[in-house]
């Protein structure tokens, strides 16, 4: 009697276009339908009892054992794909060509027993359309790509190189290999000026322009190259592919014509000789000008100063106070700490007015190469005294900094001023930026500068003040112009700069714009020699004997920021502090010495991990502590490096402190 | 290592549960190096079972930013999903390891789905099974999914999830071919699976050490 | 006979513990739960096998045990892993260490530890 049911399972089992095979406990095939004996030109029949490598002994099944293996003993189900597995059983299409499979693996009851379910899936279609598809595009891509004189780089959103032709090598001596899956900061090490325009494209905004950037090749030399960048996507991927285009012959040949220039501008100096009276006796009434505009923003800033003052003779006064009443309780053993606090305030103390008197006093005009990004470091403290608490001031310094010819004094005059005038546009408190950075005019920006063709370093100082209207910013440099009341200022510091800046041949020019804000951007001509011998000052607080190692926190909540720099100063250290990332970046890369970062891991934006492996590409072995707010990721410790730690909050001030000091002796285990 | 919460889990409980996941997790190293012929490294620095919304913390302190998973879900004594998570910037990278390396960036890009899947699946069946072998229970598991998202989204997979959801949270460390490769393992249970979860434990731990184990406080 | 069972799990412990109470309960059973403890025993107790896990945090199990075998020769070690890899067996054999599979079985442990006997009675 024929059994309708069982027909009818029978009848889909051998209908199914997808290969069906059921196993035994020992691997061996009990039965498969039609469809797989039809692709694999071999009957059920022939199969029966036996296993999969007696019947195709050109396969490869170890994988394919082990996933029936674990299905039976566990019941796990098991995914093969082509993409691991090309060619798993060897079967053919209808037409002959060879059938792209994908093999699932689970379990099935049947009755008392189990059995083991293969099914065989056809992705032939799919892999064949996605292949042709690439293999045309490819065709044309990579004749393209192989044959293109440019070096074509593609990278993915984080900055790694996924692909990168063969001229590649020949501008850069890096094989595809070396580059592929490093990051892109291997040829560039002035990163910043790369990392705005990718973040430009990657955000979809267009880049016009070509950018110029200098690369470092594998020998060490660099190379100036011309780029064009543009974005694509790819299922939820974005990439960039860059073209660099090898400019170094026109850049050789722009330099050529500076140097005929300057030549030229030397020879035409022999006859002002002229001239020279007059200049000499300008130029002291210059001086005194100078002078005056100077004690203008000395008067500016003490304001500011007094108050600091006030706060260290208190701290000093308070110190001493508790001396006494210790002393007066017989408790000498205290003492100790509050006389060093005193002696803490008063050197601090000290330092700011030894700098007030550096910068009242009357220097001659002294030119030198100067690294703009080591000098504004020593100005800072002032500048973030004069600008108060209401305003933001934030310091963008570009990586290998050219070096300027110029009096540092006068620089520094600069920057205090335009500091001073930027906190005067912004009552309600804002954002003050100064940003440094290496610039290559060509002829055309250059002329509108008034400058010659060649290599500057542009340094800018911005605000989010009121702005200036077209008419003020055409008087702005004109001396004892001022738009501030009576009694505020003399008017004579931007005309001061524009002096300074004019005679150190370079430019300076304002942007600016009613409610928005203003900027005002100095140029001054890279300077090709060497730096001074004698080195900048490392430290920012002079101490009296010792060295006090230099410990920089980065955290953003102010109160715990505050309590661990208070605690390195109990300490004995010197602490430096930033609230995020970017900031304590820009510390991390310039020439302040730093013996130790602690670092909250989960800040905002760049976080901590972050930080620290970019800190590490300048200063490797950088000791690093990490803070966390979970246990777990401090138990964790995968991703520490030799010289890193990691501690969990909360943690008792005495805990960090025996971790601080262990790190900063060597003595931690690494 | 041991980050209770509210889970009552003991330590000795605790001690086994990290065993067994080393188990696995070596399982699963076998599994890939017999599949790619180059020895694999699958190293586990920590084992913690806490609570559903700590585990969104602590993932999202650790990567903030997009992550990719392979999902599995198992169903048996014990009832949850598996997850094998890694950061988004990090996949590529896996497929190239467990693939020839000398690929196109293209081909690399559209294996990526299936590759990701298959390894994923090794590495969540190796542990699953091994938990469920050494615990002598079976326990029916899915075919593996790729999702993409935060540490949120992939907290929070629908049905609603019960705020008593409790995560057996596995750092490990994947190395293949000098490539490194950071990742977490996650497995979510609910109440009742844990409670089953813990007596397995206890059974577990008898037949090992051939003593009677002291009710842990639950 | 002693023998110094280095494991940082000690549940790993007590199930190497529990076989050995079956084929040697006359034996001395010493416990380290990392390498730090691990060179102490070695120093203090001398014991005359000893096992490793191989999975530890810190100095795993494989360096350990390369270091205790330069310190005392004669000692007879084995390393123990659920991660039997070829590579990994191999980097045993290298150290002059046996190899056991985890999860240990009562046999397997039987026959390192009847290995170990003979090795040790035919140097002294």
């Amino acid at each position: 009697m024929p059994d309708p049911e069982r027909d009818l399972s029978r009848s889909v089992f051998d209908s199914l276009d997808v290969g069906l095979i059921l196993l035994d406990a020992k691997q061996r095939v009990g039965l498969w339908n039609t469809w797989f004996a039809a692709m694999s030109g071999m009957s059920t029949d022939a199969a029966v009892g036996k296993k999969f490598e007696d019947l195709f002994p050109q396969g490869e099944f170890s994988r394919l054992k082990s996933a029936i293996g674990a299905a039976f003993d566990s019941g796990v189900s098991s995914l093969l794909t082509h993409s691991l597995h090309p060619a798993l059983f060897p079967l053919k299409t209808r037409a002959g060509r060879p059938l792209i499979h994908d093999v699932r693996v689970s379990t099935v009851a049947y009755g008392p027993t189990t059995l083991c379910l293969i099914q065989v899936v056809d992705v032939t279609v799919a892999a064949e359309r996605e292949r042709i598809l690439r293999e045309r595009q490819n065709a044309r891509y990579d004749a393209v790509v192989d044959s293109a004189p440019d070096v074509i780089l593609t990278l993915d959103a984080a900055g790694t190189v996924q692909l990168a032709n063969p001229a590649a090598q020949a501008q850069f001596g890096y094989s595809s290999a070396e580059l592929v899956g490093r990051h892109i900061g291997i040829l560039f090490p002035d990163q910043t000026a790369w990392n705005d325009t990718q973040s430009a494209v990657m955000n979809g905004r267009p880049v016009t322009q070509p950018l110029d950037v200098i690369a470092r090749r594998k020998d060490g030399t660099s190379s100036h190259l011309e780029v064009s960048l543009s974005r694509w996507r790819s299922e939820s991927r974005t990439f960039v592919t860059a073209i660099l285009r090898d400019v170094n012959e026109r850049r050789a040949a722009e330099e050529a014509q500076r140097q005929a220039s300057q030549a030229l501008a030397e020879l035409n100096a022999t006859l002002e000789q002229r001239v020279t009276e007059r200049t000499a006796q300008l130029m002291q009434a210059e001086e005194a000008l100078r002078q005056s505009a100077k004690m203008e923003a000395v008067g500016q800033l003490t304001g500011g100063i007094a108050h600091d003052f006030n706060n260290l003779l208190q701290g000093i006064l308070g110190s001493l106070d508790r001396v006494r009443s210790r002393i007066a309780q017989g408790r000498i053993s205290d003492v100790e700490r509050f006389l060093d606090g005193a002696v803490q305030s008063a050197n601090r103390a000290a330092a700011l007015t030894h700098r007030l008197l550096a910068f009242s006093r009357r220097q001659p005009v002294d030119p030198r190469p100067v690294d703009i990004n080591i000098l504004i470091p020593t100005v800072e403290e002032l500048l973030r005294r004069s600008i108060g608490e209401a305003i933001d001031m934030k310091v963008v310094a570009a990586n290998d900094l050219w070096l300027v010819r110029c009096d540092g004094n006068q620089l520094e005059n600069a920057l205090l001023n335009l500091t001073i005038n930027a906190r005067d546009a912004m009552p309600n408190g804002g954002t003050l930026t100064i940003t440094t950075a290496n610039m290559t005019l060509d002829g055309r920006q250059a002329v509108q500068r008034e400058l010659s063709a060649g290599d500057y370093v542009c340094l800018r100082v911005s605000d989010t003040g009121v702005g200036m209207p077209a008419d003020v910013r055409a008087r702005a440099f004109d001396p004892f112009y001022t738009t501030k009341p009576i009694g505020q200022g003399t008017g004579l510091g931007l005309s001061m700069i524009y002096g300074f800046v004019r005679q150190a041949d370079g430019s300076v020019r304002i942007d600016s714009e009613v409610g928005k804000g203003t900027t005002i951007e100095i140029l001054l001509p890279r300077y090709q020699g060497e730096a001074d011998a004698a080195p900048a000052p490392e430290e920012t607080v002079e101490s009296p004997g010792g060295q006090h190692e230099v410990v920089l926190v980065v955290e953003d909540e102010g109160v715990v920021r505050l309590l661990i720099v208070e605690l390195l100063n109990d300490l004995g250290y010197h602490a430096l502090e930033a609230a995020d990332g970017p900031s304590a970046l820009r510390i991390l890369q310039s020439a302040q010495r730093v013996d130790l970062l602690v670092t909250d891991i989960g800040l905002p934006g760049l976080n901590g991990r972050q930080l620290a492996d970019a800190a590490r590409e300048r200063r490797p072995n950088l000791k690093t502590l990490f803070m966390t707010g979970y246990a777990e990721n401090a138990a964790a410790k995968s991703f520490l490096a030799s010289g890193m730690e990691i501690i969990a909050k909360p943690f008792t001030m005495d805990i960090l402190s025996i971790k601080i000091r262990e790190m900063i002796e060597n003595k931690a285990r690494h | 290592m041991t980050s209770l919460e509210n889970v009552g889990l003991s330590e000795l409980e605790i001690d086994a549960l990290t065993e067994l996941v080393n188990l696995g997790v070596s399982r699963a190293a076998l599994n890939l190096r017999e599949m790619i012929s180059q020895e694999v490294v699958l190293s586990v620095p920590s084992v913690s079972l806490i609570g559903r919304l700590r585990a969104v913390e602590i993932l999202g302190e650790a990567e903030p930013r997009e992550l990719v998973a392979v999902h599995q879900v198992f169903e048996g004594d014990i009832i949850g999903r598996a997850l094998l998570i890694f950061p988004e910037r990090k996949s590529l990278e896996l497929v190239r390891a467990v693939t020839s390396s000398d690929l196109p960036l293209e081909d690399i890009i559209d294996l990526e789905q299936e590759a990701l899947a298959e390894t994923g699946n090794i590495i969540l069946n190796g542990c699953l099974a091994t938990i469920a072998n050494q615990l002598q229970r079976t326990l029916k598991i899915s075919l593996p999914e790729i999702l993409r998202g935060d540490s949120k989204a992939l907290f929070s997979l629908p049905p609603p999830p019960d705020k008593g959801d409790v995560v057996l949270f596995v750092y490990i460390n994947f190395s293949v071919r000098t490539r490194d490769i950071q990742g977490y393992i996650a497995m979510l249970m609910d109440m009742p699976s844990l409670v089953a979860l813990q007596h397995l434990l206890q059974e577990y731990i008898r037949r090992a050490t051939g003593e009677p184990v002291p009710n842990s406080d639950a | 006979m002693k023998i110094l069972i280095v494991d940082d799990s000690k549940l790993a412990r007590m199930a190497v513990a529990k076989a050995l109470s079956v084929i040697h309960p006359e034996w001395e059973r010493i416990e380290a739960a990392n390498a730090d403890e691990a060179l102490a025993q070695v120093d203090s107790a001398n014991p005359d096998i000893a096992v490793f896990d191989f999975n530890m945090p810190g100095r795993d199990g494989l360096a350990l045990a390369a270091e205790v075998r330069m310190l005392k020769p004669e000692m007879q070690v084995a390393i123990i892993s659920a991660n039997h890899q070829q590579e990994v067996i191999d980097r045993a054999h290298a150290i002059g260490a046996v190899f056991l599979s985890k999860p240990l079985t009562e046999q397997a442990l039987r026959e390192f530890l009847s290995s170990a006997e003979t090795k040790l009675k035919a140097s002294q």
